[in-house]
């Protein structure tokens, strides 16, 4: 496709995408304070415009879209761990928290990226199974949204979840033995 | 590791984990054989199946860091803006972003909003600090003031900024929801949010980007207009900006935008954009709904929603919010600005007027509103004359989609317009395309200016009519002021006349009129009187010039739906195709146009018992309803209706009957339970169900048909003469005599009153009536129905026609049941006189034979009393 009727492509799918990628960042919020005006936006934004910013990409159809906006979801938190990695580390870079109040209590940001590798490490294994991961990890898809996603029967979902789950149980390290 | 092996371990670990883990080892070493190296794997892999592993860890991490990312708003926060030091983010979006910041003196939080950098030219930049100038006047608690406007170098060029008052709170329609808040308060909350917008306005200052997002209700539950003069600093051009720049937040905003907001013209956007703003900003916060829905809409679509679809009115919504509310939300979002409110504090005053239970200004058209009270001084027309409201305010809808349809041929001309220029510019670099495109745009802008012309005469046209209407109306008022003798059905007839011999002259204008009146007539149920009218509209608009298809289409689709309620299917299937023929053209019938005839035209062929036909119409019709803008979100229903009742016709009554319940249930879910398609999906359901005997189902609705047509809100169709009919039947059915007399009694007072003393469908009404008078042991009153029926019968049908056997037999039974009861009185018994006027009637149509075995059959039976 070229680019212009890509682009064309792409924005007529425009509102389900927005809306799922706030979903994906809305759902984490819902336990906002109330009273504050933070929205998930900048979040969603900076997804959207990775998707958007795809060149090359076919959009075949909302399925296929839904995993592309989960991928770009999955390289911004990606990038952002390791943006923050550096800057513990004193990279130079300028702390990004600067107001301590609206730090999360989330987890460390070196799971995320110990994730990361070992979900590149399970894509040589398995694609299917890595890609099964990252559209419920990152996307906060179920089982049944990620076998219509990839247009694949629940019961294969289902296994290659099961699998990709131990592997990466033990990737990741531990387990109870 | 290979693929193949890689599936080998999947399969085992997969089998395995089904097993009992103690049968596990055992199964497994004897499936691995020697393959040490494959047995490892899938042990240690099965020793790490567990949902509660460092995955589940990792996940918690993903969530975890989501939040914290989107609480930092992932950008590179610098440590100051201007004289601002920047403690955090509150949002970002295609715009830019907005910082809470920290003002040194006075000492201060404010929300600076910084406008990305590429957004900004030198020109924006110029006109955007003079904008800060008069942003500074804006005060108002109703408004988050605007301390500071100005530049700032950010090391990415000069950006503009706004410092502004921070305002912690929910948007306006979130307020609403956790607050409970009802009517009343959502009201005054808007009332608030109008004075403080007006108060801008008094300023010079449009917002242009009205929201529940701009408006937050903080802690006291006061509201706070945000990010006034904002969009205008920032866009010169909404076009360019909005819908291209700010792909990902246009979302939020299309909605509120006014039709000129979404045209791209900036001039054309003022004080009462706002006002379009406010009015859907009400009607959201009243019903949690848009009024007109464009969510999941693609960009160009949901643009020509916007300037074409008629929202749905407010009452369509909460029943509750009938009358005044309705009004004065309808007037705030018009289309055509110039028809709504002219500023903000009208809205305000209009709404607290409804608050406080004063009379309104808004009111429907003003024609309406004339005849209304017209209608009021003579209250035995006032039924009637609403009926012919219908068709005048039709007949302004007309003229109002004329005009738009102008309108938008000359949008079409501007950016054909456009494309001309572009063309040219393209030319300097690729001379060859430039060519090609420039002949195409070149023709296109001729083809807009062509349709423009004829839109352009339409639209006079329209008006003439509109004049010509409502001279004769308040002409007929003064003549009513006078003799207070005059009838709407005198009205029209003086129109007709005046149409027929005062109007030959301009032949446009009689044809328009005439398709008026015409249409006037049918609604009012006088399809006779209705169908030269409409055949001469047809005639004359076949003589127009060919450019002139659309108006030729209209006329032809209006005597095809005459003929079809006459009863006339074949000329109706005429017509009807030739619409199809002239087919969609830029000139010629628009696709809700077509949509509709198809729908029409497969009904009728289905009632000429050609089902096969009229389904290729129906699936054409609902595949074009899917394209078309401007039809009833209810019309994909009713053609599932259509297709119900050819089933029925076809006897697949199962078929037919779960149809009708789907569409019955799909008209609920639309809030359509009360309007004219649900009455005749009432009437067509009841129909079907009194056919399978499934009787109190059917009653039902019959019944609810019967209150929706009384309610008298909707136009009249031959379909809702049959209700009482009916509603007579199912009695009957149950053996309830008095109930279906009654009914019956109804229907022939509903006949006489249309005038159908001597009309064939008046004859079965007696007929039917007189077996029910007879069960009820009233056998004078039997006779003299059958003999009213077969009088008719013989009278309208023909002497000899089969008919008038039905109503002969029952006469001999009435009148030999009268007969055989005793009489003392006296005088002559109360057979005699009906004995001898029967017998004058069968007289009078020369059946000899009959007349002389009733006279021997009805002395019998009262000489063996």
């Amino acid at each position: 496709m070229d680019p212009a009727s890509e682009r064309a492509a792409a924005e007529a799918y425009l509102p389900e995408i927005y809306d799922q990628l706030r979903a994906l960042a809305g759902s984490y919020l819902a336990a906002e304070r109330p009273g504050h005006t933070l929205q998930p936006t900048a979040l969603v934004h900076e997804a959207w415009m990775k998707v958007l910013g795809q060149t090359g990409v076919a959009w075949k159809n909302p399925g296929h879209l839904r995993a592309v906006s989960v991928q770009a979801m999955r390289r911004v938190l990606v990038d952002y761990a390791r943006r923050k990695q550096a800057g513990k580390r004193g990279g130079g870079e300028r702390p990004l928290t600067l107001s301590t109040e609206l730090v999360g209590t989330g987890g460390t940001d070196l799971d995320v990226l110990d994730l990361e590798a070992a979900l590149e490490k399970l894509a040589q294994r398995s694609e299917r199974q890595a890609q099964i991961i990252e559209l419920h990890v990152f996307g906060g898809l179920t089982q049944r949204e990620v076998a219509e996603t990839l247009e694949l029967s629940l019961t294969t979902v289902e296994d290659d979840w099961r699998v990709a789950r131990a592997w990466l149980n033990r990737e990741l390290g531990g387990g109870p033995a | 590791m290979s693929g193949e092996r890689t599936a080998r371990i999947d399969e085992l670990f997969l089998a395995a984990v089904e097993l009992p883990p103690g049968e596990r080892a055992a199964w497994l070493a004897e499936a691995c054989g020697d393959d040490v190296e494959l047995l490892a794997e899938v042990k240690s892999l099965l020793v790490h199946d567990s949902a509660d592993g460092p995955l589940r860890a990792a996940e918690a991490a993903v969530h975890g860091t989501i939040e914290q990312a989107s609480r930092e708003a992932l950008v590179d926060l610098p440590e100051t803006i201007g004289s601002y030091r920047i403690v955090g983010v509150l949002g970002t979006g295609g715009m830019g972003t907005v910082y809470e910041a920290e003002q040194e003196r006075p000492r201060r939080t404010v929300a600076l909003k910084v406008l990305r950098a590429g957004l900004a030219t030198r020109r924006m930049l110029e006109r955007f600090e003079w904008e800060a100038e008069v942003l500074g006047w804006l005060e108002h608690p109703g408004i988050a003031r605007i301390f500071e406007a100005g530049t700032a170098d950010t090391g990415q060029g000069s950006q503009p900024f706004f410092a502004m008052e921070l305002v912690r709170g929910r948007p306006i329609t979130e307020h609403a929801l956790a607050a409970e808040l009802d009517t009343r308060a959502r009201l005054a909350l808007m009332i608030s949010v109008c004075r403080a917008v007006h108060h801008a306005h008094q300023k010079g200052v449009v917002h242009r980007d009205l929201k529940p997002a701009n408006v937050l209700v903080d802690g006291d539950g006061r509201p706070k207009v945000l990010d006034f003069g904002v969009a205008r600093a920032a866009d010169s051009d909404l076009r360019a900006t909005t819908l291209q720049t700010r792909a990902g937040e246009i979302i939020g905003t299309l909605p509120y935008m006014s039709p000129e907001q979404v045209s791209g013209d900036p001039a054309a956007v003022d004080t009462r954009s706002d006002v379009y703003a406010l009015g859907v900003m009400t009607y959201e916060l009243l019903t949690g709904r848009l009024p007109i829905d464009i969510a999941a809409t693609p960009l160009p679509q949901a643009v020509h929603a916007i300037a074409h679809e008629e929202p749905s009115r407010l009452g369509s919504v909460h029943r509750s919010l009938r009358g005044d509310v309705e009004t004065i939300v309808a007037k705030a979002i018009e289309k055509d600005r110039s028809r709504r409110y002219a500023s903000a504090l009208e809205l305000a005053d209009d709404l607290q007027r409804h608050l406080d239970d004063e009379p309104i200004v808004a009111r429907p058209p003003s024609t309406f509103y004339q005849l209304r009270k017209f209608a009021r001084r003579n209250r035995a027309l006032a039924g009637a004359l609403l009926v012919s409201f219908v068709a005048l305010a039709a007949a302004t809808v007309v003229s109002t989609a004329l005009y738009l349809r102008a309108d938008e041929a000359r949008r079409v001309a501007e950016s054909a317009g456009a494309a001309e220029r572009e063309a040219r510019e393209l030319a300097q670099t690729s001379l060859e395309r430039a060519r090609a495109a420039e002949t195409e745009a070149g023709e296109e802008a001729r083809r807009a200016s062509a349709q423009a012309a004829i839109a352009g005469r339409e639209a006079a046209a329209a008006n003439q009519v509109r004049r010509f209407l409502t001279d004769l109306f308040l002409e007929g008022r003064q003549v009513d002021g006078q003799s207070g003798r005059l009838t709407v059905r005198e009205l029209i007839d003086r129109g007709a006349e005046r149409a027929w011999t005062e109007l030959s002259e301009s032949p446009y204008l009689q044809a328009d009129i005439m398709g008026v009146l015409g249409l006037v007539y049918a609604s009012l149920g006088l399809y006779e009187e209705a169908d030269p009218l409409l055949a001469e509209s047809v005639r004359q608009a076949r003589n127009r010039p060919g450019s002139d298809e659309h108006f030729l289409a209209v006329a032809l689709l209006r005597l095809g739906k005459n003929r079809r309620d006459l009863g006339q299917y074949e000329s109706a299937v005429e017509l009807y195709e030739e619409v199809l023929a002239i087919g969609p053209d830029t000139a010629g019938v628009q696709p809700d146009e077509i949509a509709v005839t198809r729908r029409d035209l497969g009904m009728t062929l289905s009632r000429l018992g050609r089902p096969r036909e009229a389904r290729v119409h129906f699936e054409r019709a609902l595949e074009l309803a899917g394209e078309a803008t401007g039809l009833s979100d209810s019309f994909p229903l009713t053609v599932r209706q259509a297709f119900a009742e050819t089933w029925r016709r076809e006897g697949d009554l199962e078929r037919a009957l779960e149809e009708m319940l789907v569409v019955e249930a799909g008209m609920l879910e639309l809030g359509r339970g009360e309007g004219s398609d649900m009455a005749r999906l009432m009437v067509s359901f009841g129909d079907l169900l009194l056919g399978m005997g499934r009787l109190d189902e059917a009653e039902e609705r019959l019944l609810h048909a019967k209150s929706i047509v009384e309610a008298g809100r909707i136009e009249p169709h031959p379909d809702f003469y049959l209700i009482d009919g009916q509603l007579a039947r199912v009695a009957l059915r149950r053996g309830d005599f008095d109930a279906a007399g009654e009914r019956l009694a109804e229907v022939l007072a509903q006949q006489q009153a249309r005038g159908w003393h001597d009309h064939p469908e008046a004859s079965v009404t007696h007929f039917e009536l007189g077996r029910v008078r007879l069960r009820q042991g009233r056998p004078a009153e039997a006779a003299k129905h059958q003999l009213r029926a077969l009088e008719i019968v013989q009278e309208s049908l023909g002497r000899d026609h089969s008919n008038r056997r039905p109503p002969l037999r029952e006469l001999g039974t009435a009148l030999t049941a009268l007969a055989a009861q005793p009489w003392t009185g006296s005088g002559p018994a109360p057979w005699e006189p009906l004995l001898d006027r029967a017998l004058e009637v069968l007289e009078s149509a020369g059946h000899h034979g009959d007349a002389s075995a009733l006279l021997d059959a009805t002395l019998q039976a009262a000489e063996g009393s």
